[in-house]
């Protein structure tokens, strides 16, 4: 419908398609250059993908470690706060300096993209667990690591997923922003470079080719909650 | 005498706070005793003590006749919430005690199955307990309760939060897996006829600091049915027992 209007709000007013182009125009160009995209596409969801696996490394070491130690809490909780304070795009181009045009700083950057939802989220989830069960497990005997097999760990599930979902959302972009300031590959570089070429259809392709990986994640973070956390489902019946 | 559990002149401090004052108790081998008292009088914290998560301030408490300073796992306690875990199953849940104990989760699968059928809650063993009404769900977890410790249960108010019916349909449930057991149970509950109908004896709680003001014995031969509160001598008890609570 809204795709409908654009294409006819274009048209009807002779718009610049180098102002805005119609969606036929987006299309025809995304078919025109599909075998040019497709690498850079790859590229983009590699470092999204193994940036969104060390965010959950590193927002899950974070998370128990400030679960577990109210010192550790202390000392780490406000430097993560003021850590998300830091423009990223800002910071990107120190890591290409350190790092070259390699995989690495754009790995980092969706990890410092994404790790913090995860942690936030997990933190709050552990210390939510109902301390009744707690009880019930320490009375049977259970050992430390027993509750946090049959406890800990999978009434904190539910909160991880919810930093996930946020931190899946926030990844892909989290990739075109470290590509945009330098790569070799990539739609963060592509899309700069149309822009500077006035391709201005192009630009658009690649909008709506990050906006689709990322629905596409959310997508694969929903139906993996879905397996490993069966018994929200059954709630909502 | 086969004293299953004595407590010898418990207290409990917490914090210049005394919860519980020098509370001497016993149960007997079989025996169903019962512990009332006015809410938040420290009856739950005199549980916690006896499972192992707390320790007391001063006091004996004898298991067999004998000194167990580490209780944990000694009773197969329930604590007032059901405590299910969400996130596993009526199956699974059941089988908890067990798996904590390190069987192997075939043969406690198999020994779960094997209760869950013989009281009639087998259809559910592969539903989550959210999807459970409460009733179920004390019913699971009294389940999972035995399953652990069949000799002596710890029952921390178990009916509660069910309705007037489904608690008397609970109530004769519970009492028939007693009979079935061969339990020894200690039992919280702040309803008089509850105590009534399902003791052997009664201990009186005062608020707190928690004492014992008064033991009084349940003359209902077994098995019990709902009727027996109406007969004389459990209208009589009653009526004694509310008079000694609501004494300030």
């Amino acid at each position: 419908m809204l795709l409908l209007i654009w294409e006819y709000i274009v048209n009807l007013l002779q718009i610049d398609p180098q102002m805005l182009p119609a969606p036929s125009a987006v299309f025809s160009a995304f078919v025109d250059h599909f075998d040019i995209l497709l690498p850079h596409i790859g590229q983009t969801i590699l470092e999204t993908i193994i940036g969104l696996l060390f965010a959950i490394i590193l927002g899950v070491s974070l998370a128990v470690m400030i679960s577990f130690s109210p010192l550790v809490r202390k000392a780490l909780y406000p430097i993560l706060v003021i850590s998300q304070t830091i423009p990223l795009i800002a910071f990107a181009p120190l890591l290409l300096i350190w790092f070259g045009f390699t995989l690495l700083p754009k790995v980092i950057i969706v990890m410092l993209y994404c790790f913090f939802p995860i942690t936030v989220a997990l933190v709050d989830g552990m210390g939510k667990i109902n301390p009744h069960v707690i009880q019930l497990l320490q009375s049977m005997g259970a050992t430390q690591w027993q509750i946090i097999r049959l406890a800990r760990f999978p009434g904190a599930l539910p909160s991880f997923f919810s930093g996930l979902r946020i931190a899946a959302t926030y990844s892909v972009t989290g990739a075109i922003v470290g590509e945009y300031v330098g790569a070799y590959q990539g739609l963060g570089i592509y899309m700069q470079t149309a822009a500077h070429s006035y391709a201005i259809a192009l630009v658009f392709v690649t909008i709506v080719i990050t906006s689709i990986l990322s629905l596409l994640l959310f997508g694969f973070v929903y139906v993996l909650e879905n397996f490993f956390v069966p018994w929200q489902r059954a709630e909502k019946k | 005498m086969n004293s299953k559990l004595s407590i010898q002149h418990l207290s409990k401090t917490f914090h210049s706070l005394e919860v519980l004052h020098s509370i001497s108790l016993q149960v007997n081998s079989h025996e169903f005793v019962s512990v009332i008292g006015p809410s938040g009088c420290g009856k739950s914290t005199l549980f916690h003590i006896l499972a192992g998560i707390e320790e007391q301030s001063a006091g004996e408490i004898l298991i067999d006749q004998k000194n167990v300073p580490n209780r944990k796992g000694k009773f197969g306690y329930m604590p007032q919430n059901a405590s299910l875990l969400p996130w596993k199953t009526v199956l699974e849940n059941v089988m908890l005690g067990l798996i904590v104990l390190g069987k192997p989760e075939q043969e406690a699968k198999k020994e779960a199955q094997t209760l869950l059928e013989k009281f009639n809650l087998s259809d559910f063993a592969h539903y989550f307990p959210e999807t459970l009404s409460g009733g179920m769900q004390q019913r699971v977890a009294l389940l999972r309760t035995i399953l652990f410790h069949p000799s002596f249960l710890l029952l921390d108010e178990p009916f509660g939060s069910l309705d007037a019916l489904t608690r008397h349909e609970a109530q004769m449930w519970l009492l028939s897996v007693y009979q079935n057991f061969k339990s020894s149970i200690l039992f919280i509950t702040h309803d008089i006829q509850e105590a009534i109908l399902l003791s052997d004896r009664i201990y009186v709680l005062s608020d707190r600091p928690a004492e014992i003001l008064q033991e009084v014995k349940v003359s209902l031969p077994r098995p019990r049915a709902l009727t027996d509160l109406t007969s004389s001598h459990a209208v009589a008890l009653e009526k004694k027992l509310l008079s000694l609570l609501t004494k300030k």
